[in-house]
């Protein structure tokens, strides 16, 4: 069967036989892949509806080649060679993101970096570890922790993803409140840019040497570089981990709780605030939590700092009105955290599900929730919209919205748009950020004029300037809508 | 689940279907009608409802599948294995070698991705089922054909002529109420494991009978090449012979094999209803009935240069069979001090490589797997890994050109530790 393909605009022509003979020189014929399996299986990444697509036979783009690099040399004589045939270069990670980004949207080559993945050092004296960037989240995870350290970078799809797919997209862990996120925990890296460069910043604590260029690749999501290796900060394993959770009436008593507790430099690990929806499909329907909002807590690190933030949380959340859950919520967090299934119980019955998150300062936080529950809820065929706080700052929080539905009378790409399409104008009325941790991807395209508005040309700007030919990831970012 | 708690789990989805329009009921109505267009017209023997639920699901185990791990491709990641399992199913992809290949090639069959996957699926098993539906639409591979093809003719992995000496070895075991089940790797590869499990016999003072002329490969290759008719043929062999003796207990050196007696004969209606136990099993009870006592192996200078030591968890005998202690407190009643547990061990141990039949289609790719297993051993400066599954013991010796470990089998240490 031939599959339709979603996004099938090809590049301009390039000869596929000569440029096989060429990816073979560089790459060693084991490292280069043409079958049509291959090419099958480098058709997607996680972006939602193509749960959709899989069960109607279709693929969401198809790249022409595959290849494996071992080292930065190698991709630097790729782009060199891209730069002359014109061919797209999409770096490829493990194909975790959820908007599309890793898709080839106009064919080439799919660069997967899996064949990167060593731990290269760990230094304990300056708190880092070097790691090639297409090390799986987990495999990170447990080799420092088998050393008595932790990245503390911990996202739902730590199972799934690597570490360069968390600095192309900026991603976000669960534990981000205390540990920071990826942008937090980089010190320098190696990358090579589209025209061929190789590029190392320099690991320092802290510089005062002009603007922060090399921090510009982080979060390019594959369009201004490729990230081949990185130092992160590390920690040592935490002694003690106290696990609270309370419940609230009112979304606001909940936001002003967490924001009291960070404005008094307390900062749990993990701070997640669920509406009433989430909370029973969560945690079910406990006389205490029903129709309130759960909270749950995890402080962690030093026993002494932890009994603190602990006793302090707990002070705010009842002076908040909170109710006391105990730890049993937390646990249960715990257990069933990495539990994704959804997707494919609903998919098969034609429901769509999908996730949208935003940011927003404190100010206007609780009004962006309401805002946006209301608005798709109102996109014909929605069936459930819910929200929670996946991510907490001083100044502001993440949130995170679910939607799921059916197609009225519309193609389930044109209802996903509506809901997608809603959230974004929404999120913008209300001064919020229309991505917090995904990225942009081709889902979000459309939505980058109106997030950056008079930086926007200076974006392309740089796109143009790094990337003359526009070889690496092209189609995203900078180039609107994606159709 | 009961209906209440599910009711009551479900209560909010429930009242946000009953606030929806009725156009909204009515198109949810016609997709839950529609889900049959996703299943095969025919009927076929994989379990396809759950390979969809694979094959759409973010691939949460691939980090602990040591296929992809090995060979870095998607195409062998756990979930698009089920996409291509299902496709093939769905006859969205023509069934062409390039196609079956990767379910083959990319499976170990380790049930690793089980301990993390929320549906609680084996790839593995789904996969059984393709290549059944394969098997009998006879389009296969040919390096799967023809190796189906000689456990149908040797009734065996290997021909007769190979387990002479093995065959010679268990004419020890005449009578007994105690039988052994010898699995075929042991018999053609590693006949030094069954004198072994006679000197054991003979300290504990067990009284074992072997059939090596009677018993037949348990099956377990021919259930992975998707020959369930030759799988049910040698169950079916086995169980007429086995029925026949008077015995008590069955014990097998062969993590398969003990599998393939205790828990899939049943499914194949077969069932032996006498207890199986895997030798390290049969040891354990020896040591707490007192039946036998082992040395301390530090003390002794034959094993100055062989120490630390460290035990593979053969992934059916941990994770599948669940005999994941037992041969860690052998170890440890033998090693006290210098036996060093690996960071990947008892369930979440990692394949040795040449589970399935990825030694058949890639060897590569299989002898890559157990290189990665025996490098997560040289990180501990281990110098004797010791195993207890006859394919472990085969995969690490053929890995171990690159690193200086000594291999052992469990039974042979104890063997010579016995007091
Ligand atoms: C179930 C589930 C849960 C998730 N939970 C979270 C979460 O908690 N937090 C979060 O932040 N995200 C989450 N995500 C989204 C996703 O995991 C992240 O976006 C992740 O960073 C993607 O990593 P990847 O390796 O899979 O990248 P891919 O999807 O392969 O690629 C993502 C982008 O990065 C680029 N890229 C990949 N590697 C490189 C490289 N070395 N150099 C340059 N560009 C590169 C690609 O071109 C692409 O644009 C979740 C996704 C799923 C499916
Ligand atoms: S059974 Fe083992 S090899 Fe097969 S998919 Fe699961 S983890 Fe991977
Ligand atoms: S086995 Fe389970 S966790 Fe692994 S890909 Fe399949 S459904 Fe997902």
């Amino acid at each position: 069967m031939d599959f339709e393909v979603v996004y099938n605009k090809k590049s301009a022509e390039f000869d596929k036989t000569k440029l096989a003979k060429k990816l073979i020189a560089i790459f060693g014929e084991a490292n280069v892949s043409q079958k049509e399996i291959d090419i099958l299986s480098y058709s997607k990444d996680f972006i939602l509806l193509s749960a959709r697509w899989t069960l109607d036979g279709k693929v969401a783009a198809k790249p022409d080649f595959i290849v494996w690099p071992t080292s930065a040399k190698q991709i630097s004589d790729l782009l060199i060679l891209a730069n002359k045939v014109k061919v797209p270069i999409v770096p490829f990670g493990a194909g975790s993101g959820v908007v599309g980004g890793a898709l080839p949207i106009l064919g080439g080559v799919i660069v997967d970096m899996k064949k990167m993945d060593k731990l290269l050092e760990i230094n304990d004296q300056n708190l880092t570890a070097t790691i090639q960037t297409g090390k799986n989240g987990m495999n990170i995870e447990r080799d420092l922790n088998n050393k008595g350290y932790t990245l503390g970078h911990i996202p739902q799809s730590i199972f799934t993803s690597t570490l360069g797919g968390y600095l192309a997209h900026k991603a976000a862990g669960q534990f981000s409140t205390k540990y920071g996120k990826i942008e937090d925990m980089i010190i320098s890296f190696e990358a090579v840019l589209p025209t061929g460069e190789i590029i190392k910043s320099k690991a320092a604590p802290r510089t005062s040497v002009g603007p922060q260029v090399d921090k510009l690749l982080i979060g390019s999501e594959g369009t201004l570089a490729i990230i081949t290796e990185a130092t992160v900060r590390i920690w040592p394993q935490p002694e003690k981990r106290a696990l609270v959770s309370f419940a609230f009436e009112k979304m606001e008593d909940a936001l002003n709780s967490v924001r009291e507790i960070l404005r008094k430099q307390v900062y749990p690990a993990v701070v997640r605030i669920y509406d009433s929806d989430e909370t029973e499909r969560h945690f079910g329907s406990e006389k205490n939590y029903k129709d309130r909002c759960m909270t749950i807590f995890v402080c962690e690190g030093d026993t002494d700092v932890v009994a603190l933030e602990e006793k302090v949380t707990k002070q705010i959340c009842l002076k908040n009105f909170g109710i006391d859950c105990g730890e049993a919520p937390v646990e249960h967090w715990f257990e069933t955290r990495f539990n994704v299934s959804e997707i494919s119980k609903y998919t098969p019955i034609g429901v769509i599900v999908d996730t949208i998150e935003v940011a927003i300062m404190w100010d206007g936080a609780a009004n962006l929730y309401y805002e946006t529950i209301k608005a798709m809820k109102k996109v014909p065929g929605v069936v459930t919209a819910t929200g929670y706080v996946s991510h907490a700052y001083p100044q502001g929080v993440g949130f995170y919205f679910s939607f799921s539905g059916v197609p009225d009378k519309q193609s389930p790409e044109g209802f996903s748009k509506a809901v997608w399409d809603i959230t974004m104008e929404s999120t913008v009325k209300s001064g919020g950020s229309i991505a917090h941790h995904h990225g942009v991807g081709v889902v979000r395209s459309a939505w980058m004029e109106a997030e950056w508005g008079s930086i926007m040309p200076l974006l392309k700007k740089i796109k143009k300037a790094l990337d003359p030919k526009n070889i690496l990831n092209p189609g995203k970012l900078y180039d609107g809508p994606i159709e | 689940m009961s209906l209440i708690k599910k009711l009551k789990k479900y209560g909010w989805i429930v009242k946000a279907i009953a606030q929806t329009k009725f156009s909204t009921k009515r198109t949810m109505a016609k997709g839950l009608r529609n889900k049959k267009n996703y299943f095969p017209k025919k009927k076929v023997k994989a379990d396809v409802q759950n390979l969809m639920n694979c094959a759409l699901c973010p691939n949460m185990c691939r980090f602990d599948c040591p296929t992809v791990q090995a060979s870095k491709k998607e195409t062998h990641s756990p979930a698009m294995k089920a996409k291509i399992g299902y496709y093939l199913e769905m006859d969205y992809l023509e069934k062409v070698d390039e196609n079956i290949i990767p379910l083959f090639e990319g499976c170990v069959h380790c049930s690793g991705c089980k301990i993390w996957c929320p549906f609680d699926f084996a790839v593995g098993d789904l996969l059984d089922g393709v290549a059944a539906d394969l098997f009998e639409q006879d389009v296969l591979p040919q390096p799967i054909k023809n190796f189906s093809q000689r456990i149908r003719d040797n009734n065996g992995l290997y021909k007769k002529e190979h387990y002479i000496s093995a065959t010679k070895t268990l004419e020890a075991f005449k009578e007994g109420d105690i039988y052994y089940f010898p699995g075929c790797v042991t018999m053609g590869n590693n006949a030094k494991v069954i004198e072994s499990i006679k000197i054991i016999a003979e300290k504990s003072s067990s009284s074992i009978i072997a059939k090596p002329e009677e018993r037949w490969c348990c099956g377990a290759p021919s259930i992975y090449a998707g020959d369930v008719d030759k799988a049910k043929e040698l169950a079916s062999h086995n169980s007429e012979h086995i029925k026949s003796l008077d015995i008590k207990a069955i014990i097998c050196e062969c993590p398969e094999c003990t599998h393939m007696l205790k828990e899939q004969y049943p499914q194949l209606g077969f069932d032996l209803k006498i207890p199986v136990y895997h030798v390290a099993e049969w040891v354990n009870i020896l040591l707490k009935e007192k039946k036998i006592a082992l040395k301390n192996g530090e003390e002794l200078v034959d094993y100055k240069d062989s120490l630390p030591i460290s035990f593979h968890d053969p992934c059916v005998l941990a994770r599948k069979l669940d005999v994941a202690e037992q041969p860690t407190e052998i170890m440890k009643l033998m090693f006290p001090e210098k036996f060093k547990e690996n960071a990947y061990s008892k369930e979440n141990t990692h394949c040795c490589g040449f589970g399935g039949l990825v030694n058949i289609v890639n060897p590569d790719l299989a002898l890559k797997m157990a290189k990665n297993r025996l490098d997560e051993f040289s990180q501990d400066n281990i110098k004797t890994i010791v195993t207890s599954c006859p394919t472990c013991w085969y995969s690490f010796m053929k890995a171990n050109e690159n690193f200086e470990f000594e291999i052992r089998d469990l039974l042979e240490i104890i063997a010579e530790l016995i007091e």
